[in-house]
């Protein structure tokens, strides 16, 4: 029993004590202005919420609501309260809200409150208002009303469509209601009204329109769109009458449209022709396709598209008869049309048009006969292939294979052998495109046996794209192994050369045992080894390169050369090839080469050649491209080379990438690292935004602050050239570091100061400000570059840069105006 | 049919069917003419716009004939590089965006002002027969997003929503999805800021050059302060959603789409109690979930009844998805040419208006029920908060006078 009264107890002195403090800081919302502390404000936000499930409390709220604004002295706190009251108010709301409509500085706020509500009250309290106010607070009250859709209303704003000021929101509201007299009142309007004002009554109209119909009365709704498509002058107004007229209408719509088709107006055509394309109903298609014959060619266009959008096959013959059309446009436009919505009758004429055209039309032809959809396509495809005229089948062939219909390889096959090279081109084609592992041995007898020995380069093509479908690669070599074996002298290279794009032990043994037969066969294994993946035939090319006599010498250097790239050791491999052969024609493939894939070795041997003049472009790029690569591990190595590169006789061009490359490593250099710091330095509860913008201690007074020398722990790479200000100070955020340092100079010099800071920075150079950005971003050089004078003698520097979040940090240095280093200053920070 | 008919100054070209858009053109844009371009204009050239107008001026099809901003700094810095683009000094600047409005030579605008501002300008822009690029969030509020979609569609304008990370950033996820990679998808969990609040910034002296009654437009008044004209006016409910219309038209917008909920929205929004609920829970119909915050990979994680992704090995390199082609942008580069691709084809763009409006929604929904710590039912067809009248005083809000929306 003590227990349960000490419990009671205690909930009554809880609900006092928050009793009280509501009221406490109600008394200070009372009093609030920008600027005041926040905290009382959010806890009454906080209890306005809690209130939407606790009746009792909302009610209590509400009431000590209403009284503090009786009390509330300033527009905030009026403002605030009315928030409130938008979360959590009710009916009780509404008569004091009344009160503040007419209020110039509150009375946005009470219609933030009323016209929120869903009370007939809160309505009929802003529409009694209307006649008490004036100017903009009645351009609120009428906006309102329409928001709210109160149409008790309505007499009222049509009075008030005769005032000018509030003419155009009368006429919105009204639209927004809707309603007969909204019509009747607004059409007249149309001729009367200009510029901003017709536009809003057509908006207006056009929803009070929208309203009929969701309300299914049509016939009022047509006679506003009728309204628009025979009185409208814009284009786009006319088109949301056909739009709106489409809707009520639909099929009978048309007769509308077509005559906009036929305006002349490019919009208005467009926009009907889009119309007419989602139009609902079997009967649209034929009323279309029976002005096709006879319309303008911009009027096809458009008829032709709008008949493909709604995919109305029956279009097909008189759109197929249009791809003979003497105007180009359209024929391509019903060529596109069949591609969508055409079926096996739309084999032969789309085949026909590409074997008989060219350029556009006939890549468009391709294109719409690779597209048909259907069984319907496929069988005529095939059925056609026997019948055709040779240049048709040619077409024929073309689609079987872009539209990969792999049932028609053994169609293909037989073509493969037909007497006309140019089905026979087709045909192969189509086999390098479909052709998969079960054909691969069929395939290869046609490179053993080719029609004309002119077809042996695509049949050689065709398998070699085959390989991509072939999953098992054993069976892919075993089947190359096996037709080896069969072929003659003519054949052979191209297996070896097949062989070169099926690499693996057993492919490189065969190649290899190739090298030893007749020139013309080891020349073809010579071709395929050049394009093995790894540096394993390279010794085997070396050794023929090194026969003085061998016919095939040359070719097979040139093999060992773009092997070496593969080497182990690259820059061994090129000098072989060198000492092999250093005629400069050698010499340029191998400094290729030695850009490519050399290391610092290679440096030694592309000296020479940069003297040369025969040989100095390869040798600048080649030596530029090594350089990239080392730049890091050997960066004195490469200052040197880069010298040496940009005092060559190699040309301009040449040279731009070492040039480049020397901008890069100077972009790092010459970093001011002499700096005294301070801080961090935040402000509670402040964001970094705040911390910017405001004045801190260093910047009030720099010398009231002490400015430390830093150590960093730091060895990273950046630390070589910036500040890392949060491995100075620590992982701060929303927090301000200041760098200060001085800078002698001999005399006035205009410099550039050349900053990067994450996140932002302010800098003052002899305390006056000469730079902001506030930009969260990562540290980079010369992020902000800023002209300033330095005067004789020293000056001082102070940057402040304000951390959001995560990594912290300032870089600076001093270059010329012309990016040059500038000679003659000190710089020191005590 | 009346006779008197403007003649329109503009698109002189002719439409280029839907039906054939897919498949090369067949009407090359040299046979256009030179004077066929799309005109141009910039409202609201902040950082974000002036990032955004840099995009379109890249665009040979844009001629960019004016800039608009109440800071003047903004507008100025948005001209000049208007006029370095084109070698000239043509491009205009203005203060009032109605003075773009009027103009009847200009074919489409961008918008890329603060987000209370979005539906006043595009409503306006549309009922004057003018296409929109409208800047990610699009909407302030449910009905705002409600009578844009309405007003292009009344008027067949083309509208563009701003989110290029939808498919840019975001579509290998939708590819997987699509594809059938994780099997059915079931959840979703989007990691983005959270919602905003009331400002209590304090005042601050107003510079010169900045128009401050029309930068607030139709939101309430309140003093000036810097941190609101230079883009810090995120995180204050009068002028934005917070991180979850910021980010969140982003994040959500890519799990509406990876969902193939894009053209619908929830039938349950629940915040969290701390309790049984952990994180803000959206449902919808067909039985999917998404959240907000939580998963494991960044800001989009997805579980499907077969897997999840991302895989959370780290190691793994992100596999290549199957092999699906989703229909995403038209024409080329990106979100921008997406958009003057669609003014030419009068096509509907990736972000559409609906799409751009029930994504905005969703994250107008997540606040709403954040603010007011309540469960939101929520009818998607007919798009209005069943049951729950105080929920609905929050689909709209009164707009300041004389700054009414459309």
């Amino acid at each position: 029993m003590k227990i349960l009264i000490f419990i009671f107890y205690s909930l009554i002195l809880s609900l006092a004590l928050s009793g009280d403090e509501l009221d406490d800081k109600l008394l200070l919302a009372e009093k609030f202005v920008d600027g005041n502390p926040s905290e009382p404000l959010k806890f009454i936000e906080s209890k306005a919420v809690e209130s939407l499930k606790d009746p009792q409390l909302r009610d209590s709220l509400e009431e000590k609501i209403l009284s503090s604004l009786g009390t509330a002295n300033s527009r905030r706190s009026k403002d605030f309260l009315c928030r409130m009251l938008r979360i959590m108010g009710t009916e009780k709301s509404i008569p004091i809200m009344k009160t503040l409509l007419s209020d110039q500085e509150s009375g946005h706020m009470a219609r933030y409150v009323l016209a929120s509500m869903q009370f007939e009250e809160a309505g009929a309290a802003l529409h009694q208002s209307l006649n008490t106010v004036q100017d903009k607070l009645k351009q609120g009250i009428i906006d309102s009303l329409g928001d709210i859709r109160y149409k008790k209303a309505v007499p009222d704003l049509i009075k008030l469509l005769d005032t000018a000021s509030v003419a155009n929101n009368a006429t919105r509201a009204l639209g927004l209601i809707g309603g007969d007299s909204t019509m009747n009142h607004l059409l007249p309007r149309l001729s009367k009204t200009t510029g901003k004002s017709y536009r809003c009554t057509v908006q207006a109209l056009l929803r009070c329109a929208e309203i009929y119909l969701e309300k299914g009365n049509k016939d009022k709704a047509l006679s506003i769109y009728d309204r628009f498509t025979k009185s409208g002058t814009d284009p786009y107004v006319i088109l949301a009458g056909l739009r709106g007229a489409a809707k009520v209408n639909g099929e009978s719509a048309v007769p509308l449209l077509t005559e906009a088709i036929k305006s002349g107006n490019n919009e208005l055509a467009n926009g009907a022709a889009s119309i007419i394309a989602e139009l609902k109903g079997e009967d649209i298609g034929s009323k279309l396709k029976s002005l096709l014959e006879s319309a303008p060619a911009n009027m096809q266009i458009l008829l032709i598209g709008s008949l493909s959008e709604r995919e109305d096959k029956s279009a097909i013959p008189s759109i197929t008869k249009l791809t003979e059309s003497e105007n180009l446009e359209v024929r391509l436009s019903a060529i596109q049309a069949l591609g969508k919505i055409g079926n096996g009758s739309s084999v032969i004429p789309l085949a026909t048009i590409a074997s008989s055209t060219s350029g556009h039309e006939r890549n468009v032809s391709r294109s719409a006969l690779s597209n048909l959809k259907g069984n319907d396509v496929q069988n005529a495809l095939k059925k056609h292939l026997q019948e055709s005229l040779p240049e048709i089948q040619s077409e024929l062939v073309r689609a079987i294979a872009t539209r990969a219909e792999s049932t028609a390889m053994n169609q293909l096959m037989i073509l493969a052998k037909s007497n006309t090279p140019e089905i026979r081109k087709e045909a192969l084609r189509g086999i390098g495109i479909l052709a998969d592992q079960s054909h691969l041995d069929e395939i290869l007898m046609l490179l053993l046996d080719p029609k004309e020995e002119s077809d042996r380069d695509d049949i050689e093509s065709a398998i070699a794209y085959s390989f991509r479908r072939i999953s098992n690669k054993k069976i892919q070599t075993d089947a190359l192994t096996k037709a080896l074996e069969k072929a003659d002298e003519i054949a052979k290279p191209s297996i070896l050369s097949l062989l070169g794009r099926d690499p693996n032990e057993q492919s490189l043994q065969l190649l290899i045992s190739a090298l030893k037969e007749t020139e013309s066969i080891q020349l073809a294994a010579i071709g395929a080894l050049t394009k093995w993946p790894d540096h394993g035939p390279a010794n085997d090319l070396l050794k023929i390169a090194s026969k003085e006599k061998n016919p095939n010498k040359d070719t097979a250097l040139n093999g060992y050369i773009i092997l070496s790239s593969k080497s182990p050791n690259p820059t061994l491999s090129y000098r072989k090839a060198l000492e092999l052969n250093n005629s400069t024609a050698t010499a340029k493939k191998v400094l290729a080469g030695l850009g490519q894939s050399g290391g610092i070795q290679s440096l030694e041997i592309i000296k020479p050649y940069l003297e040369n003049s025969e040989t100095s472009n390869e040798a600048a790029l080649a030596a530029t491209q090594v350089a990239k690569r080392i730049k890091d591990s050997h960066t004195a190595t490469v200052r040197t080379v880069l010298t040496a590169i940009l005092k060559s006789n190699a040309s301009e061009s040449a040279k731009n990438g070492a040039a480049d490359l020397q901008s890069e490593l100077d972009l790092y250099k010459d970093y001011i690292l002499d700096w005294r710091i301070t801080g961090p330095y935040s402000v509670k509860e402040k964001d970094a935004k705040y911390v910017f913008d405001t004045a801190l201690a260093p910047e009030k007074d720099s010398k009231s602050v002490r400015w430390e020398k830093f150590k960093t722990k730091s060895k990273s790479e950046r630390s070589l050239w910036a500040i890392e200000l949060d491995s100075i100070l620590g992982p701060e955020a929303n927090a301000a570091a200041y760098a200060m340092t001085k800078i002698w100079a001999p005399e006035n010099l205009k410099i550039n100061l050349e900053m990067g800071s994450d996140d932002h920075i302010k800098a003052w150079l002899n305390d006056e400000k000469i730079h902001e950005s506030f930009s969260n971003r990562s540290l980079e050089p010369r992020q902000s570059i800023i002209p300033v004078t330095l005067s004789k003698g020293w000056n001082m520097i102070i940057l402040k840069v304000v951390n959001t979040s995560g990594p912290w940090g300032l870089c600076c240095r001093i270059r010329g105006r012309d990016g040059n280093p500038v000679d003659g200053l000190k710089i020191e920070s005590k | 049919m009346q006779k008197q008919i403007k003649k329109s100054n503009r698109r002189n070209f002719l439409k280029k069917s839907a039906a054939t858009v897919p498949l090369p053109l067949f009407i090359p844009s040299s046979a256009f003419g030179a004077n066929d371009r799309i005109n141009f204009a910039g409202i609201g050239m902040g950082g974000r716009g002036r990032g955004d107008l840099n995009s379109f001026l890249g665009f040979s099809e844009i001629q960019t004939l004016a800039v608009c901003d109440v800071v003047q700094s903004h507008a100025e810095q948005a001209k000049s590089a208007v006029d370095r683009r084109y070698g000239n000094n043509d491009c205009k600047t203005y203060v009032d965006y109605r003075e773009i409005i009027m103009r009847d030579d200009i074919d489409a605008v961008l918008i890329a002002t603060p987000d209370h501002w979005h539906a006043k300008i595009a409503i306006e822009a549309m009922t004057s027969g003018k296409d929109v690029f409208c800047e990610k969030p699009e909407t302030l509020t449910i009905r705002e997003g409600q009578m844009m979609r309405d007003t292009a569609r009344r008027f067949g304008r083309v509208f563009s929503g701003g989110s290029q990370r939808v498919w840019g950033d975001y579509n290998w996820f939708h590819r997987m999805i699509y594809g059938g990679a994780i099997g059915e998808i079931k959840e979703a969990w989007v990691n983005v800021g959270g919602p905003s609040g009331e400002c209590y910034l304090p005042p601050e002296p107003l510079p010169n050059g900045v128009d401050w009654n029309r930068w607030l437009g139709p939101a309430p008044w309140r003093p000036y302060h810097p941190a609101l004209t230079r883009g810090g006016f995120r995180p204050f409910r009068d002028y934005s959603g917070g991180g979850m219309t910021d980010w969140g038209c982003h994040g959500f917008g890519g799990a509406l789409f990876a969902c193939n909920l894009h053209e619908t929205g929830p039938v349950k929004i629940t915040p969290p109690d701390g309790k049984d609920v952990q994180q803000l829970t959206y449902e919808f119909a067909n039985g999917i979930k998404i959240y907000h915050g939580g998963g494991w990979g960044g800001l989009l994680s997805f579980r499907g009844t077969e897997n999840e992704i991302p895989f959370r090995n780290n190691s793994k390199k992100r596999p290549n998805p199957p092999p699906i082609h989703i229909p995403n942008y038209k024409g080329q580069g990106g979100l921008s040419g997406d958009f003057i691709h669609c003014v030419r084809s009068r096509e509907k763009p990736f972000r559409d208006i609906e799409r751009a409006h029930r994504t905005a929604t969703h994250c107008h929904l997540g606040n709403i029920a954040y603010w007011l710590k309540k469960e939101i039912i929520w009818d998607p067809e007919k798009e209005e908060v069943i049951g729950d009248p105080e929920v609905s005083r929050w689909i709209d809000r009164p707009k300041r006078e004389p700054f009414t929306i459309g």
